[in-house]
């Protein structure tokens, strides 16, 4: 078992903070496309269908509460399977960090750091990231507050700027959906959004302080990311127009771009932006320590040297994939942004769920031998 | 090991410096034209002279204006580097020009170009130059500010609140009026006064009575094929009151053969309910007496009374007129089609059938506006 020790609330951050990882280069785009000004309607579905998840996502995390998601697999399964299986989920794991912070470094290329070459963005991206993976959970905990202050701040500053903009109008027509493309966003929004979130597995229910509180917490964060998103989203349609909106790939960074506040406070968008960069770059942080902690509870790497090893092992594979996609926007920005990670979100959602429902049954046996 | 990594992380940090460019360096793009010759795109760039202003004041033009050609855009504006040693910054942009000459199908690719550059803000204000060589407006100099883009956009921007004759259009708004269904952008179209020559010269900014100078004109909105719809004065302010872009707007009226003007402090006009093909246009408008040349008794509720109704008649009229216009042209930059687009979906099938040909000259227009006069300056009365 781990020793550290968090509070629900801190551990309800990082679940917050992972709930943002894929929003600017992907959600965004991809839900203002497909449902146009009927955004809030699929916000509307995705949030109740989000709290069916949470339940199932409660339902993982109360059963074996001493163990982690790797020590969950270790226990259910025979220890050969179970290495497959946990390995299985790390690669899954793996190629979603890549893009996320793929798309983190592409976005800062292409918007404000177009003459640096992307080997710099990268490993400028990377720095902190390896870092974090010299820590464990708790610190990254504190991490995640540091930065939901900073993104809250920075919200608030970025939405009262723009509000004198906002134009009503411009949500209009409200009801200009059709259920292929409302049920299309749904459920990339769903499974995008919030199974990175489900990564927070790997804290066991036993570490954190007030366990009982966890539901709640977690409920609450969820609620409120969900009330962010749809602000954003108010603002930008409200503000560029659903024909604009649409024509971006980062409708959350163009929509800064309009910002200015008394007529002298322009162009600070690449200030407001860094509420993207801080989150996305804790949540390719946390993706990464679990790998880690995966590795460690896979192999027993407990010595520290060992632990160099496992960082190092999972690290630079990571930052060789990620630099050698960076020049290949171009080819995955029409709809391989949506559809990979989709399908690496489904596939993550569906391991989590065949463990905990193969763990009921072999805890059922279990009792019955 | 910790200080290892401070130091990679220190370095790596740096990168933001990567090909830094000092000040004198960059080009400072303040204003920019494009406009179309033989088939070539021509560039016209206004650069801010940092350093000669800065040191010496007045005496050396406090702007440059450089002008490319090419089979593209960024052909044609790559090619100023040519004569150009400077890197260019456009993220400080305070105008636009579009010239007629692209307004056309050409105008997709101005668009394209504009907003797929990382580097241009949302921000900067859109005009043309129906008669005049765009480089020529870029390339006068202002009385009123050492930089005379500033002093076209702050121009364009007070004439529309102040007067109500002109309207100011972002990039942002112009992009969304290009894109959206049932509406064409309108553009203010700026007019250089007096000899090109002397407008460019440094001497004119030390003659008190200048006669060179960058005067805001009409109104503008283009048809598909290019073709200029210029809104006269008052269709210019029909469509200004219609979205409400009049803050303090005079507005003269005559009563018999005299004239009063109002000035607005609110006004607030817009399109209201469908019944049939009738469209309502519903509004007010609260202005006090600016301007009193009438010889009836202003200390009278009755004349108070007349004055106002004298002044909807003369707003509806304004209205009516820019709406006639529209329909004349069948070019909607009056935006009923968005209107109905957003309001009442069914009305019009925006995707399979072209609003400007098949919509808007069907729609008829029932006017509510109500104006009610608040103020009528120092006076009790008149004199």
């Amino acid at each position: 078992m781990n020793r550290y020790k968090i509070s629900s609330l801190t551990f309800s951050l990082i679940f917050m903070c992972m709930l943002n990882s894929s929003l600017l280069g992907i959600i965004f785009p991809y839900i203002l496309h497909e449902s146009k000004t009927s955004f809030y309607l699929s916000l509307g579905i995705s949030f109740i269908i989000g709290l069916f998840l949470i339940f199932i996502y409660l339902k993982i995390f109360n059963f074996l509460p001493d163990k982690d998601i790797f020590e969950k697999i270790q226990a259910i399964f025979p220890k050969w399977l179970s290495k497959i299986i946990s390995l299985i989920l790390m690669i899954l794991v793996f190629f979603v960090t890549v893009i996320i912070i793929w798309r983190l470094v592409t976005f800062i290329s292409s918007e404000f750091l177009v003459e640096t070459p992307n080997i710099f963005i990268g490993l400028l991206i990377a720095a902190p990231l390896f870092y974090a993976m010299l820590y464990d959970f708790d610190v990254i905990g504190r991490l995640a507050t540091f930065c939901l202050v900073v993104a809250f701040l920075l919200l608030m500053f970025n939405v009262i700027s723009l509000f004198s903009q906002v134009d009503i109008s411009n949500l209009k027509p409200l009801l200009n959906f059709d259920f292929n493309h409302t049920s299309k966003s749904v459920i990339v929004f769903s499974f995008v959004v919030l199974v990175p979130a489900f990564l927070t597995l790997i804290i066991p229910k036993d570490n954190i302080v007030d366990a009982h509180k966890v539901a709640k917490s977690v409920l609450i964060a969820y609620t409120l990311e969900i009330f962010s998103i749809g602000l954003i989203a108010f603002i930008i349609v409200s503000v560029l127009g659903i024909d604009i909106a649409n024509i971006y790939t980062f409708p959350s960074y163009v929509v800064l771009k309009t910002l200015s506040v008394l007529s002298f406070i322009q162009n600070t968008e690449n200030i407001s932006i860094l509420v993207w960069v801080l989150l996305m770059t804790f949540s390719g942080s946390f993706c990464l320590l679990f790998m880690k902690a995966g590795l460690k509870d896979l192999f027993n790497l407990d010595k520290k040297k060992t632990q160099i090893f496992s960082i190092l092992f999972i690290f630079l594979p990571f930052l060789g994939v990620v630099l050698y996609m960076l020049p290949y926007e171009i080819y995955l920005n029409k709809y391989k942004y949506v559809s990979v990670p989709l399908i690496l979100n489904i596939s993550i959602f569906g391991m989590f769920v065949l463990i905990y429902l193969i763990g009921i049954i072999v805890n059922k046996f279990k009792k019955i031998a | 090991m910790k200080k290892l990594i401070l130091i990679i992380g220190v370095i790596i940090m740096c990168t933001g410096c990567w090909n830094y460019k000092e000040l004198t360096e960059l080009g400072i793009v303040t204003a920019m034209a494009i406009s179309k010759k033989d088939n070539k795109y021509v560039i016209d760039m206004q650069f801010v002279n940092i350093v000669e202003a800065g040191d010496k004041g007045v005496p050396e033009s406090p702007i440059s204006v450089m002008s490319g050609e090419g089979d593209t855009i960024a052909d044609a504006i790559r090619s100023i580097n040519m004569k150009m040693s400077k890197v260019f910054f456009s993220s400080n942009m305070e105008y636009m020009i579009i010239d007629k000459s692209v307004a056309d199908e050409s105008l997709e690719e101005v668009m394209d170009f504009l907003a797929r550059d990382t580097k241009l803000s949302l921000n900067f204000l859109i005009v043309t130059s129906t008669n005049e060589d765009p480089k020529n407006v870029l390339a006068a100099l202002s009385q009123f500010n050492l930089n005379p883009a500033s002093n076209v956009s702050e121009l364009v921007r007070r004439s529309e609140g102040r007067y109500g004759a002109s309207t100011s259009i972002t990039f942002k708004e112009f992009l969304a009026k290009y894109l959206a269904n049932g509406i064409t952008p309108v553009i203010p179209n700026v007019k250089l006064v007096g000899e090109v020559l002397e407008a460019e010269d440094n001497e004119t900014l030390k003659e008190s009575n200048s006669n060179n100078y960058v005067e805001v004109d009409n109104l503008v909105a283009f048809d598909e094929k290019g073709e200029a719809i210029i809104l006269g004065t008052d269709e210019s302010f029909g469509y200004n009151f219609l979205n409400n872009h009049i803050q303090n707007g005079a507005v003269t009226s005559a009563c018999g053969e005299n004239y009063f003007t109002v000035q607005t402090l609110k006004s607030k006009i817009g399109f209201g309910e469908l019944k049939g093909n009738k469209l309502s246009v519903d509004g007010e408008v609260q202005a006090e007496v600016f301007f009193y040349g009438c010889e009836n008794d202003l200390n009278n509720e009755k004349t108070l009374d007349k004055l106002s109704k004298i002044t909807k008649k003369t707003i509806t009229e304004y209205i009516e007129k820019t709406i006639n216009l529209a329909k004349e042209k069948k070019v909607d930059f009056v935006g009923i089609g968005n209107y109905l687009y957003k309001n009442e979906n069914d009305y019009f099938d925006f995707d399979k059938k072209d609003w400007n040909t098949d919509g808007l000259s069907n729609i008829e227009l029932d006017y509510n506006i109500e104006v009610t006069l608040l103020k009528q300056g120092n006076l009790k009365g008149d004199i």
